[in-house]
């Protein structure tokens, strides 16, 4: 149990051959296992590496993201599910009111989008509890009537866990590989069992692939 | 002069007992001061924002118990037909509110413990540990747990001390507790069958088996006939599975847990456990297959060739069986997996287990745990397919879970030189984690 009078005493220097990695030593179970020369240092690095390589950001850039901003003064009047408190960036948010069972409802032709083969979605939302039974779902159809080509449900629930404060939820889509530029893709929410009025701001697409 | 001198061993054991009897209950009484300090200490600081009260006790299923136990079984078509009656028949006869049935519940799940530490001769650390269990908190709330502990605690130590009144009791009250009769039919017949011809008379054997299944059987009905005659469907309790979905089907990747990311590491904890138990099951199935027709020598005896105890045995079928169930069942949603293995009293023959391996094999045994926490990791959708986590957010989580997981091992097993320390530290953190999801309970928020 010396690394933290090693490193307090600057037994680890700061700009040795792994200048940064010395702050992982404390994630090692056994302290002394470090001081085998090469071991421990090796698998440190490994760690680091991992884990920056696995904390870089995507470079993507949205192809599609709506703020809502933009719908104000479009639709007159405005509609009860334009609201302006909460909003996470501007003046405008989305609420799925507690009457409501879908909401959002972005429809886009794949074409359109870039045809993505990987598409990310993701979306900043503000629950109020942790009682809400609420999904984002990605889904994409083909014709009238439409064929369901893909189709895939993310739980926001699950995931969020800090209430009344606005929380990014995201996932990633693997689209089939047979998809034409007249399919829709379409991104909505939905709510069930009971009924509260959430919010959803920021919603953006991104072609991973 | 004739004086009447106490006799020298009636002096000395009855303070000896007493002083037993205070080391047994001394972790008991331990974690209950624990958790009271914990819970008022973050109360006081605003962490936890509400005590526990006759209303917000009534949350999730503790209300659909405690309308069983005021009107019985009143509508055929009904889920509270799942719920079994040993819980609601205790409430409708003693009349307690549900603070007085909690007590109670914390009590059986305390005498289920206590019994468990007699029987297994487990030490403080393994009783404080396997008290922390963060899912054992629907011990604590009007649900079924506590009974069901008691009763599986009481079959596991009549299995482990071979004492048949006790098995039959536990089946019969486990089985009265809670719609378990299928896992635990299948999990008595697998412990007695790898034990067949080692050391008994055979008709003994066979006595010892019906006995077990025929007080599963005996409680079975009994369900059946009080269903029968409130409603007339005495397989109500079975259909009930259809109306909530409950149909066999392959299970959908990702696994996910609708309770969410705060318990869906604990239900991972708990796959880990039943796919290590259907792997030991195996092995140990197939050495009894290829062995059952030898008598053991003296030299197999000495060379730990026999099973491990039945209780073991059972403890390893019932979380293969839950685990089954759990995963086919429910398209993928792990949900109440957590439950049904880690609040129960089979982990805590399980984790009792892992003290008892050799060295080498615990060794072997945190490498297969590493392996399984690997392959589950996977299931939940790798560090790239985890809902709303970012590859490093996904490292992270997972990397405490993996941790979680070796911390159970290394204290059970004793591998590391800091087993001691290790072991408060996961005592403490389950202790944090149990309240945490009290307090989500008491809040109406689903957990399990």
């Amino acid at each position: 149990m010396l690394w933290p009078y090693k490193v307090a005493l600057g037994g680890y220097p700061l700009f040795s051959r792994n200048p940064p990695l010395f702050l992982l030593y404390p994630l090692s179970l056994r302290a002394n296992f470090l001081h085998k020369p090469g071991r421990g240092r090796r698998a440190t690095c490994w760690a680091a590496a991992l884990l920056l390589a696995a904390c870089r950001p995507a470079a993507e850039q949205p192809i599609s993201s709506i703020g809502f901003e933009d719908v104000e003064g479009w639709v007159v009047p405005t509609p009860p599910w334009l609201t302006n408190d909460p909003v996470h960036n501007g003046r405008r948010a989305f609420a799925l009111l507690n009457t409501e069972n879908y909401g959002l409802n972005i429809t886009r032709p794949w074409g359109s989008l870039g045809r993505p083969r990987t598409l990310e979605v993701g979306t900043w939302v503000n629950l109020p509890h942790g009682r809400t039974h609420v999904a984002l779902i990605v889904q994409v159809n083909r014709g009238d009537p439409a064929e369901v080509r893909y189709y895939k449900l993310i739980p926001i629930h699950e995931v969020v866990k800090r209430y009344n404060t606005w929380q990014l939820v995201h996932a990633t889509h693997e689209l089939p590989d047979d998809l034409q530029d007249d399919d829709i893709v379409k991104v909505y929410a939905w709510q069930w069992d009971a009924h509260y009025t959430l919010f959803f701001d920021d919603i953006y697409l991104k072609k991973l692939r | 002069m004739e004086t009447t001198l106490p006799r020298p061993d009636a002096a000395g054991t009855r303070p000896r007992r007493l002083a037993r009897l205070g080391a047994r209950l001394a972790p008991l009484l331990l974690h209950t001061g624990v958790l009271v300090g914990l819970y008022a200490v973050l109360y006081t600081l605003g962490i936890i924002t509400q005590l526990p009260d006759n209303s917000n006790l009534l949350s999730w299923d503790a209300d659909l118990f405690h309308r069983i136990a005021q009107t019985g079984y009143d509508d055929a078509a009904s889920g509270i037909n799942a719920f079994f009656p040993l819980l609601p028949g205790i409430w409708h006869f003693t009349g307690f509110s549900a603070i007085q049935i909690s007590l109670l519940n914390a009590t059986c799940l305390l005498a289920g413990m206590a019994l468990l530490g007699w029987a297994f001769r487990l030490s403080n650390r393994q009783l404080l540990v396997a008290l922390s269990g963060p899912l054992l908190l629907f011990g604590l709330v009007p649900y079924a747990e506590a009974l069901f502990f008691l009763g599986s605690a009481v079959l596991l130590a009549g299995l482990h001390r071979q004492r048949l009144g006790l098995v039959v009791l536990g089946l019969v009250v486990a089985c009265l507790a809670r719609s378990a009769a299928t896992l635990l039919i299948p999990s008595y017949l697998f412990a007695e069958l790898l034990w067949w011809g080692r050391g008994h008379w055979r008709w003994a054997q066979l006595g010892r088996l019906l006995a077990g299944i025929a007080a599963c059987l005996v409680a079975l009905g009994g369900v059946m006939l009080l269903q029968y005659r409130s409603h007339g469907d005495a397989l109500a309790f079975y259909k009930v599975h259809a109306l909530w979905g409950h149909i066999w089907q392959p299970p959908l990747l990702p696994l996910h847990s609708s309770a969410g990311i705060n318990v869906l590491w604990l239900d991972a904890t708990a796959l880990v456990v039943a796919g290590l138990s259907l792997l030991s099951c195996l092995v140990l199935g197939l050495h009894w297959l290829t062995s059952w027709r030898t008598t053991p020598t003296a030299t197999a005896v000495a060379a730990q060739a026999l099973p491990p105890s039945k209780a073991v045995l059972f403890s390893l079928s019932y979380c293969v069986g839950a685990g089954y169930f759990i995963v086919f069942y429910q398209a993928g949603d792990l949900v109440g997996l957590a439950r049904y293995v880690l609040a129960s009293p089979f982990f805590v023959v399980l984790f009792w287990q892992l003290g008892q391996l050799p060295r080498q094999r615990a060794r072997q045994l945190a490498a297969a745990v590493l392996g399984a926490g690997l392959l589950a990791v996977l299931a939940l959708g790798g560090l790239g397919g985890f809902n709303s986590f970012y590859p490093g957010q996904a490292l992270v989580y997972f990397g405490l879970f993996l941790l979680y997981l070796l911390a159970y091992v290394a204290v059970g097993a004793r591998l590391t030189p800091w087993f001691r320390e290790a072991g408060t530290a996961l005592y403490l953190v389950n202790c944090l984690v149990m309240l945490y999801l009290l307090d989500l309970f008491l809040h109406v928020i689903w957990i399990n």
